[in-house]
């Protein structure tokens, strides 16, 4: 009843129950841009379009079942981080780690691009400060080689501005589980950036 | 360059975790207020913060995601698509298609095509008049409400939804759109509400259809734009809803007031006076309805209710009786001594205590009863009526008037005399109801004698009987046989 009074998104909903379109059409113009960039990074990412609407889809086609228990946008995202495991299961893709939650490592083309971005022939010279959409591969890679409970974890916590109660029911885990997540991703991404920092190709201080 | 990552299941150094949950605004008060004086005091632990901080940072660097700009209509296109197909599943006489298919593809190939492309064409034309359905149930609103900013108006002014909804308190049968905005919105909604349709709305609805088939091309047109824009608009269901309202008040209105309020330039106002501004006639549309609908709404008293106010009205006089100095008592007494000359000493009570209760209701008009100069109801009385008054009667009485006394005053007023007026009104008597009314020895005695005296005594009967209707007589049958003693 709470989430009812105060989130505006879940008496949309309600009224996506009753199987008024209209209220479902301002649902998808509200979220999409939020839902196609999480799917950019949480599955294949040509995909992206294609696994927000699925998620839409599939949103609509639960409304009868939906019962406003917390906020929408975290009912939205567990259905989210589920099509967009399915979706990955099916690509099969085996040079990322999907199901296992493990991180690339060393051995990643990801990484080796980063670091060809990084360095001159010699691997020791920086070679220039990158430009801006180049700054986006290197952080968009950086991403990507983290797990995929860290990745979605990272995702809701710095886009979706969700707390970690809220990514812990997003997630189906706990509070603390989801601390330990975010700590982790945090830590692994300095220990990616970091020496792209270092060798001056990211500027050391936000632009 | 090779870091090495932190799978899920590796521990993270507490400190580490600390100082996330710092950055992510997840301590409480007191841990916040430590690790603060502790970043104060150790520089390795404020480095390493912003360390951890910077990478957080650098995710600003990812670009928007940039939708295109068809995802939202495809993701609509789909959810209809599915809603179509779940649909057909239910239909009994959809599943029957199934079986016609087969039988034809059996016997012939071309025969299957042929029925292919018909069935297509079919099915098209069928979902076009479908989505044309949609407008009909609404075509009034659609036509009459295409002015989005008057409807906005409208809808901001408690003036005007008070007197419409008091306006759609005796019309809620009479309307083809639908009460419930969601109703009909996607075809099999739409099919599933046609066939639960009871036949008089039905009948209105084809009667509605009948009339959109007729206008031209651009009308339709037209009034299809009109749709497809309210239902792009973010508060489409709120406007259609006003749309409907207006689409009932303005048939309520008079033609002059409808050209001010819609703007209309052909509009052309009374010689010597200025047209009128689009708000001055609002109001004045507003006042012509709360006086159309107080007066209306008597007609919407159930029996109990008339009952009800009669006890009451009876109760009241007889309290203002029990003073026999009172004006009202005066006036009885008046009344008694007129009909007994007038009826050779021959008095009606129940007639005149009639005839003293539309007295009391007396709202102002000119009645037969108007020189018995009995006062009319006074604000106790009126509120001891509202106390008496039934709650469904008492919600249209708030419908009405809402909280303004002088309102509730007038309405109720104008209830207790037509409750008077609905009580003692008579079937007019047919003359052979008259002649059925003589006594066994009159009727021989007038059958015996030359027809004209016949013809004579039942008009004369009829004519008492229309006098004791306007005077509020409840029973006539006494009186009647009062004046044959004259």
């Amino acid at each position: 009843m709470r989430y009812q009074q105060s989130d505006p998104d879940v008496r949309l909903m309600l009224r996506v129950k009753e199987d008024d379109a209209a209220a479902f059409e301002t649902l998808v113009r509200r979220y999409q841009t939020r839902l196609v960039r999480l799917m950019q990074h949480m599955g294949p990412r040509e995909m992206a379009e294609d696994l927000a609407q699925e998620t839409f889809l599939r949103v609509y086609r639960a409304r009868t079942r939906y019962e406003p228990g917390a906020k929408f946008a975290t009912w939205l995202y567990t259905i989210a981080g589920n099509v967009a495991r399915n979706a990955n299961r099916s690509a099969g893709r085996r040079n990322e780690v999907i199901e296992v939650d493990a991180p690339l490592g060393n051995d990643s083309a990801g990484g080796m691009m980063l670091a060809s971005a990084a360095t001159d022939e010699s691997g020791m010279m920086p070679t220039r400060l990158v430009e801006k959409t180049e700054r986006a591969d290197i952080v968009r890679q950086a991403i990507e080689q983290l797990g995929s409970r860290q990745r979605m974890a990272l995702m809701l916590s710095r886009f979706e501005n969700l707390s970690y109660a809220e990514i812990a029911e997003a997630m189906g885990l706990s509070s603390k589980a989801v601390k330990s997540l975010l700590s982790r991703a945090r830590v692994n991404l300095r220990e990616i950036l970091q020496p792209y920092i270092d060798a001056g190709v990211i500027p050391q201080e936000p632009k | 360059m090779n870091p090495q990552l932190l799978s899920d299941g590796q521990p993270v150094d507490p400190s580490d975790e600390r100082l996330v949950a710092y950055l992510d605004g997840e301590l409480d008060i007191v841990d916040r207020d430590q690790l603060e004086q502790e970043l104060v005091d150790d520089v390795a632990l404020r480095t390493r913060l912003q360390e951890l901080q910077r990478g957080w940072d650098l995710l600003d660097e990812l670009p928007d995601a940039t939708p295109s700009e068809k995802l939202v209509e495809t993701t609509m296109e789909l959810v209809i698509s599915d809603l179509t197909k779940a649909s057909r599943t239910n239909r009994k006489w959809w599943q029957r298609v199934p079986l016609v298919v087969p039988l034809a593809v059996v016997c012939s190939l071309s025969a299957a095509l042929g029925y292919g492309f018909v069935e297509l064409r079919r099915q098209a034309a069928f979902d076009r008049e479908l989505d044309d359905l949609r407008l009909v149930e609404n075509l009034d609103a659609y036509l009459d409400g295409s002015d989005l900013k008057l409807m906005r108006t409208l809808a901001g002014n408690a003036d005007w939804r008070r007197v419409v909804d008091a306006l759609k308190i005796g019309e809620s049968n009479s309307s083809v759109v639908t009460d419930n905005p969601a109703i009909a919105k996607t075809d099999d909604q739409r099919l599933l509400h046609l066939s639960e349709m009871p036949d008089q709305e039905l009948g209105s609805l084809a009667a509605a259809w009948a009339s959109f088939q007729n206008f031209n091309d651009a009308t339709r047109a037209k009034i299809r734009r009109t749709a497809e824009t309210v239902s792009l608009q973010t508060d489409a269901d709120e406007l259609l809803a006003t749309m409907k309202d207006y689409s009932l008040w303005k048939a309520s209105l008079p033609t002059e007031l409808i050209d001010a309020i819609e703007g209309n330039t052909s509009a052309s106002p009374i010689e010597g006076t200025e047209p009128l501004s689009r708000d001055d006639a609002i109001e004045q549309a507003i006042t012509l309805t709360q006086e159309r609908t107080r007066r209306e709404s008597s007609r919407l008293l159930s029996e109990s209710t008339i009952k009800t106010i009669m006890s009451l009205l009876e109760h009241i006089l007889k309290q203002r009786l029990e003073d026999p100095a009172s004006p009202t008592s005066i006036a009885k007494a008046r009344a008694e001594k007129w009909a007994y000359e007038r009826y050779a000493g021959h008095v009606d009570h129940e007639r005149i205590q009639n005839m003293l209760m539309a007295a009391l209701t007396d709202d102002g008009r000119p009645r037969p009863t108007s020189y018995l100069k009995v006062p009319g109801m006074n604000d106790k009385e009126l509120e001891l009526l509202e106390i008496w008054l039934p709650s469904e009667d008492l919600r249209n009485l708030d419908i009405l008037s809402g909280d303004v006394p002088m309102l509730r005053a007038s309405a109720l007023k104008t209830w207790a005399a037509a409750a008077v007026s609905r009580s003692t009104e008579h079937v007019e008597m047919s003359v052979l109801d008259s002649y059925r009314m003589l006594s066994d020895g009159e009727r021989q005695r007038y059958d015996l004698g030359p027809p004209e005296g016949l013809q004579r005594k039942l008009t004369e009967n009829q004519r008492d009987r229309r006098y004791s209707r306007r005077g509020g007589g409840r029973s006539s049958r006494s009186s009647t046989t009062e004046s044959d003693h004259e």
